[in-house]
């Protein structure tokens, strides 16, 4: 963007720790071993890196960048920065490493992030205790977890569109199910049993019309990405993978309101704006893409982003996940590692992890035939961050 | 089809326990609880543009005006969408699973949707845009929450 061809930063390494259902070590632990094989992965060591990036309302109280530093390793850091929350800060994280490296502010920038929701009295669902609003006038309606936030939507969506209820549960029954195909391929997924309609229809309700299978499962684990110059990823062990654009998006309603008082409820506006400002950045067009990895926290949040990143038209979208799509194999696979709904509930990180897999051309069984160009959706509550991700030439 | 809130008030005070306990209001909620305490709908609107705006911001987010007016909107609402919760999300929901909750469109405030426990049983057949009617809730905190009920007649 604007720098030379050297200075263009690139991923050049991925690193994953295990995923699981309730780790037996401190978080700490987790991403660390996330970090190092990050760094294994680019070919470098904790001494190269320069910059840390991370989100900003999980980490700082779960591993402060601080905290990492202290840890006595990165001793040549000289910026330390917080993004937006959740799955668009981590986008942004990206995005913001990227940034400096192109700026020649620094060479070599780390990603982090991780959860430990898996351990962490009260899961996931007690994140938004800390808005008074969510307090006093959702949870003392008893209206507090994502799982009752969506399956409103759900709700709605189908209302709006026409469906009846039992239409809408066919098309999320079709992402649960050709997303756990895609599990089926990956070693790191948790959910890897194969899943039939019947399995997903007979599975238990969580909140209506919401069951246990539109839902991702609550997990441990860390992933990072180390970014550096294109100079020096050339020297790298793996393939280097280029951001040809990324764009953001936000609603100007606060975490209280987003999931109640959108406007244009259940629809995401600033899901468009992401999307389409990383594809005007990229210069591409959605036809170009060869996969998408799209925050898939519920069956519903990804059918919204599916029809809200533009891949297909508002309301359409069980059409399109009726068709040849998703599934590796598919005109369009989406989530090729099982997604957050089968892999692990990551917020995305996963999901980036993933895109470069497939752009090395290194996904294994899930590999997608001549992958050039991956598309990256990663959602939080009221941002979104859109990624265009291309093999370097 | 009438009935109370389905969630008593030990389980609402457990409830709001969950959150930060310090976290304060930007905006006081007091206009809303004393209306919820007489069951009826009482919303801030807007002094710059006119605009409700449900919840109450620091600033208005259409024309960053600061102040408020709260108005008494009558006590009539629509569904606008529901869920029923089988799973307990928390843990003192476990005893009172399955309930219903819902967000509540204002029948005179209609940019504004309200959450609320549905005093319904959960196997009510609901509908959305059915006409739903205001009632005192639980008392939380010193103040009252407002909850709704389908209106006297059952739209199928």
């Amino acid at each position: 963007v604007g720098s030379s061809p050297a200075r263009t930063a690139c991923i050049a390494g991925v690193g994953e720790s295990a995923y699981l259902p309730r780790a037996e070590v401190p978080f700490v632990h987790l991403q660390l071993d996330a970090i190092d094989a990050a760094l294994d992965d680019a070919g470098l060591t904790p001494a190269d890196v320069q910059a840390i990036h991370t989100e900003s309302l999980v980490m700082p109280s779960l591993l402060s960048t601080d905290k990492l530093i202290a840890l006595g390793r990165f001793g040549n850091v000289r910026a330390a920065t917080y993004h937006s929350a959740y799955g668009a800060g981590i986008g942004q994280a990206v995005v913001a490493a990227a940034a400096a490296i192109e700026a020649g502010q620094v060479d070599t920038a780390l990603v982090y992030f991780g959860v430990d929701f898996g351990s962490r009295p009260g899961a996931v669902y007690a994140l938004h205790g800390v808005h008074p609003l969510k307090r006093d006038l959702e949870f003392t309606q008893g209206f507090v977890g994502q799982p009752a936030y969506f399956a409103m939507f759900a709700r709605r969506y189908a209302h709006r569109y026409g469906m009846s209820i039992d239409e809408l549960r066919g098309a999320l029954c079709e992402i649960a199910v050709r997303t756990r195909a895609n599990a089926t391929l990956n070693k790191k997924a948790l959910r890897t049993t194969v899943l039939t309609p019947r399995d997903y229809h007979r599975a238990r309700v969580i909140a209506d019309p919401l069951g246990l299978l539109d839902c991702s499962p609550i997990t441990d684990g860390a992933a990072a990405i180390v970014l550096t110059t294109a100079e020096r990823a050339a020297d790298s062990p793996h393939h280097p993978v280029e951001i040809l654009g990324a764009g953001y998006g936000q609603s100007l309603l606060d975490e209280s309101g987003v999931f109640t008082q959108n406007p244009d409820y259940p629809r995401l506006p600033f899901v468009r704006d992401s999307a389409d400002r990383a594809f005007a950045a990229a210069d591409l067009t959605r036809s170009d893409v060869d996969l998408a990895q799209i925050y898939d926290c519920f069956t519903i949040s990804m059918l919204l982003q599916l029809e809200d990143m533009g891949l297909c038209e508002p309301g359409e979208g069980p059409a399109f996940v009726a068709g040849d799509s998703i599934r590796v194999g598919s005109a369009l696979p989406v989530n090729t590692h099982g997604g957050l709904l089968s892999q692990a509930y990551l917020m995305g990180i996963n999901h980036l992890v993933e895109a470069v897999h497939q752009l090395r051309g290194v996904a294994g069984a899930a590999q997608v035939h001549d992958a050039e160009i991956a598309l990256v959706g990663l959602l939080s509550a009221r941002e979104h961050t859109t990624l265009l991700l291309g093999r370097e030439r | 089809m009438t009935g109370s809130p389905p969630l008593p008030g030990e389980v609402v005070d457990a409830m709001r326990a969950l959150g930060s306990a310090t976290a304060l209001h930007l905006v006081p909620l007091g206009p809303h609880f004393d209306g919820a305490a007489r069951g009826r709908i009482v919303l801030p609107w807007c002094a710059g543009c006119g605009s409700a705006h449900w919840y109450p911001a620091l600033r208005c987010p259409r024309c960053c005006e600061s102040g408020w007016v709260w108005r008494d909107v009558g006590t009539e609402a629509q569904l606008d969408t529901w869920t029923v919760v089988h799973h307990a999300l928390a843990p003192a929901l476990r005893e009172h699973v399955p309930f219903t909750v819902g967000l509540l469109v204002p029948v005179n405030a209609p940019t504004v949707r309200i959450v609320s426990a549905l005093g319904v049983p959960a196997a009510a057949r609901l509908s959305i845009g059915q006409a739903m009617t205001a009632r005192p809730g639980p008392e939380v905190d010193g103040g009252r929450l407002l909850v709704f009920t389908a209106a006297a007649t059952d739209r199928r």
